[in-house]
């Protein structure tokens, strides 16, 4: 009944779809050639929204003839200026017109000084890009519109990214705009094998999504996997990328992130040359990068622009960070309350002393102190920055000095928290992992000592070994074991000796250096 | 699939277990000092078990043990041996769990209920065991690596305990002690035939031997520097007296921050344990239920119910130190196992030899 009902009205519509609110419109709606019929449609599709400017006016042919014509764009993403200067001072002082229907719309393309600008027949598609930053211009009586790249929104500028800030090296971030972020990534990789392709996600959001990756490095089977999954998804809206990452993982209940995220420029392009690929969402500055794997959380983007002993000695101290920010607490509930017998004899009186007048067992404590952090930290991070660093401080003094004084926590207890805290800001990448496996690992330590923290471990490992990215083991180069990468996974050796791809990510092109300087062993002493 | 390195570190995570650990104060009991004499007379079967197995594997490459077991002995022999094994494995899996539940809970948790440890523990191997073979293979790659950088640490730590003149004087008792003590560890090396049960890339490409030689070597190192470490530290007498040896060698250890080192016996005894209860569970049950024939929710069914057999087998086992000495006497009767590869393979001759003359 409803479909009839639609088909009635399109045919009394001059055939142009019904203009429902939630209708896909995927399907050809031609232009009418009374351009009255595309306004009204134009205008029902949009609601008379009020950021939509639907200008109409009259172009003139010659001295006494005039022709009308619309004007379409949304007013908060077009550069006022641009459309008068470049669109309508040209049409209309144009007076040798003729009213043929082939010739008009390519006549006036021809006079409008802006560089993008394309012809287009589907009404339908007409508007789409009209959402998407484009001006449309109709002629009564043309089979077609001209959509015009005019667009002039505000954006932020180009910073240095928030989570990934570098002492050497760009300083450059990735912003909220697509095309500014795939102008960035050209810049860095400016080879016409650099190749992108755009997807359109979400019915209603109508969100710009990039699939970008090298051809001939990157192996075909994962693109045509992300390609497959991409046009898989069917939903209302992606609302970011970490929306669209949800969608597209491998393993959506795992607590690790099979999907990399940056904000950086160099470190996509860099991973892009190494047979990744990354996905760019528009309105959101954060890439994602996949194959991923987990022993990349801690390689920094600066490890490659450093000399190789201080990047293996930084890798080497945020593996030992992660170890110890995961361990430390529920080690430290298994030692006191199981295995007194590892904790140094000089150290147990100590220890005792300064919990006699705490009234919690170890573990409560533990538990407690951890989440009061994590309040603290989740204060100061989500209020305004002058307040945030207040709470910060006036947090840290209470979780501290006052509560050891106060007697409500032992002293070990603060020391152990905060080296756990601490040495998780080393790395954060998987900060929220660790976050969840400090607290985890609390349970099975503190009710079966060392064991139950060693079988909880191991079912960690065995769950890790479990993980895939895009068909990559996520925990290569250790299992799937490729020894070759290892050299560049705990420790970075110099750049001489790593000519070669990670095995770990497929690719099709194997050597990466081909000729060094140092090679040619005469030319140096 | 697995490669080379991943069998290699299977090996030396399953089977050191029962032959450093577990087996140990039975050992003792019956070989005493020559104890390291019997582990060097079992070697070579050991050895040969490899070389029979690879051979094997090589002449039927693409056949698992189902297919070359019906092909050599025919459907019926071929499917009651298969069942045998699986239950064989089966009870591997749960003695693995029981084992490491009941030197937890003698040496650090007495308090604490054997079945809660025993479930704790198996939860953890079954949900290995659902991950497949593989993930298993990479978490004894991840295991194995860290054993072997800590083990020799651990043994070079003790060198200034050890007093050489304990294992002497040599076969103190004669000869028939430390047959007694090899044929008990033949038990121990016919736990190899899970090398049969792999799934193996190329065979022919890959060094498979060679690693498993290597793997087998392993084994035997392990046996030989616990078998006469324990004694050299602690003399014949008090050895005689532990419940479990190896973890008493370890127990002395200080390490200037840690104080008592016993807890490095409990990783590795919850490592190996882990490693084999989870191997061992998911080939018996690889063999019980063929993948491809059975619905989603049969397989799981019979996971379910394999692991409440094992649990509470592992249950009944764990339960009382005395049944883990009983059914530690009663895993030596696994040596009937050990003839089979050799038994196939010489099959695997006589039939070729029988289709020539008919060809011919």
């Amino acid at each position: 009944m409803i479909k009839f009902a639609k088909r009635r009205f399109q045919k009394r519509n001059n055939g142009l779809p019904l203009a429902s609110n939630l209708s896909t419109y995927q399907q050809f709606a031609p232009l009418a050639n009374d351009i009255k019929k595309n306004e009204t449609y134009i205008n029902e599709r949009f609601g008379e929204s009020s950021d939509v400017n639907i200008h109409s006016f009259q172009l003139p042919l010659n001295e006494n003839e005039y022709i009308e014509a619309l004007l379409v764009y949304i007013n908060a993403f077009i550069d006022d200026h641009s459309v008068s200067r470049y669109i309508l001072e040209p049409v209309k002082t144009f007076h040798t017109f003729t009213l043929n229907e082939e010739s008009s719309i390519t006549t006036i393309k021809n006079r409008i000084n802006v560089s993008e600008i394309q012809e287009e027949a589907d009404l339908n598609r007409c508007i789409d890009e009209v959402l998407h930053h484009q001006a449309l211009l109709m002629i009564d009586g043309a089979s077609a519109g001209l959509l015009m790249n005019v667009s002039g929104f505000e954006k932020r500028s180009l910073e240095e990214p928030f989570t990934e800030t570098s002492v050497k090296g760009p300083h450059i971030g990735f912003i909220e705009s697509i095309e500014d972020n795939l102008a960035l990534l050209r810049r860095h990789i400016q080879h016409p094998a650099l190749r992108v392709h755009m997807f359109q996600l979400g019915t209603l959001s109508q969100t710009k999504v990039a699939v970008t990756y090298m051809d001939g490095i990157v192996k075909p089977g994962i693109i045509n996997e992300i390609n497959k999954r991409l046009q898989k998804i069917d939903v209302d809206s992606v609302n970011n990328a970490g929306h669209l990452e949800q969608m597209i993982e491998d393993h959506p209940y795992t607590i690790f992130p099979t999907i990399a995220n940056s904000e950086r420029p160099d470190r996509t392009a860099m991973q892009l040359l190494d047979g990744h690929f990354a996905i760019f969402v528009d309105g959101d500055p954060i890439t994602l990068v996949a194959p991923n794997l987990f022993m990349e959380a801690f390689h920094g983007v600066e490890d490659y622009s450093s000399r190789p002993y201080y990047a293996s000695f930084v890798r080497l101290l945020r593996i030992g960070g992660f170890l110890i920010s995961i361990t430390l607490p529920a080690s430290f509930i298994a030692a006191v309350n199981f295995h007194k017998e590892i904790i140094p004899s000089e150290m147990i009186s100590g220890m005792s002393a300064s919990r006699e007048v705490v009234p919690f067992p170890v573990g409560m404590e533990i538990f407690i102190m951890i989440i009061l952090f994590e309040i603290v930290r989740e204060a100061g991070i989500r209020m305004p920055q002058p307040i945030g660093q207040a709470v910060s401080i006036v947090g840290a003094l209470i979780v501290g000095e006052v509560s050891v004084t106060a007697g409500l926590v032992g002293a070990p207890t603060i020391i152990v928290v905060a080296v756990s805290v601490l040495a998780s800001f080393a790395i954060t990448r998987v900060a929220d992992v660790m976050g969840i496996l400090r607290l985890a690992l609390l349970l099975p330590a503190g009710l079966f000592g060392a064991y139950g923290l060693l079988l909880s471990l191991l079912g960690l490992a065995t769950h890790m070994f479990s993980l895939q990215s895009f068909g990559v083991g996520y925990m290569a180069p250790l299992a799937p074991f490729h020894f070759r990468d290892w050299g560049d996974t705990f420790i970075r050796l110099p750049i001489q000796w790593r000519r070669t791809r990670p095995q770990s990510i497929p690719h099709e092109k194997k050597e990466k250096i081909k000729r060094l300087p140092i090679d040619d062993k005469g030319d140096h002493p | 699939m697995l490669n080379r390195w991943e069998t290699l570190f299977l090996i030396l995570t399953t089977v050191p277990i029962m032959g450093h650990v577990q087996i140990l104060p039975l050992i003792y009991d019956v070989a005493g000092r020559d104890s390291w004499i019997a582990a060097s007379l079992s070697f070579p079967v050991g050895i040969g078990l490899i070389i029979v197995i690879y051979r094997l594997r090589l002449k039927y490459p693409d056949l698992d043990f189902r297919g070359i077991s019906q092909h050599l002995l025919g459907r019926f022999v071929g499917k009651t041996l298969l069942l045998v094994i699986a239950f064989y494995f089966l009870f591997l899996s749960a003695f693995s769990a029981a084992a490491v539940t009941d030197m937890v809970n003698i040496s650090f948790f007495p308090e604490t209920p054997v079945w809660a440890l025993v479930i704790f523990f198996l939860l953890f191997c079954l949900y290995a065991a659902s991950k497949g073979v593989k993930v298993i293979a990479y978490t004894a790659l991840f295991i194995g690596v860290f054993a072997l950088f800590t083990g020799h640490s651990i043994s070079f730590i003790d060198v200034s305990e050890k007093e050489f003149n304990h294992i002497l004087p040599l076969l103190e008792f004669g000869f028939a002690p430390v047959i007694w003590g090899t044929i008990a560890l033949i038990s121990v090396w016919a736990e190899l035939i899970f090398l049969l049960f792999l799934p193996l890339q190329n065979i022919r490409r890959e060094r498979f031997l060679r690693f498993w030689m290597i793997g087998g070597l392993g084994i035997f190192f392990t046996m030989i520097s616990t078998m006469t470490g324990t004694i050299m530290v602690f003399g014949m007498g008090q050895t005689d007296s532990f419940n479990y040896p190896a973890l008493e060698t370890v127990r002395i250890l200080t390490l200037g921050f840690i104080d008592r080192f016993d807890i490095y016996g409990l990783i590795l005894m919850t490592f190996g344990c882990y490693i084999r209860s989870a191997l061992f569970f998911f080939l018996a049950y690889d063999q019980l239920v063929p993948h491809k024939e059975q619905h989603r929710w049969v397989r799981r069914g019979v996971f379910l119910g394999l692991g409440l057999l094992t649990g509470g087998l592992a249950l009944y086992i764990a339960n009382n130190h005395l049944r883990i000495e009983y059914f530690t006497m009663l895993y030596t009767n696994a040596l009937i196992f050990a003839p089979i590869p050799f038994l196939l393979l010489a099959f695997s001759w006589i039939k070729r030899k029988n289709h020539k003359e008919m060809s011919a």
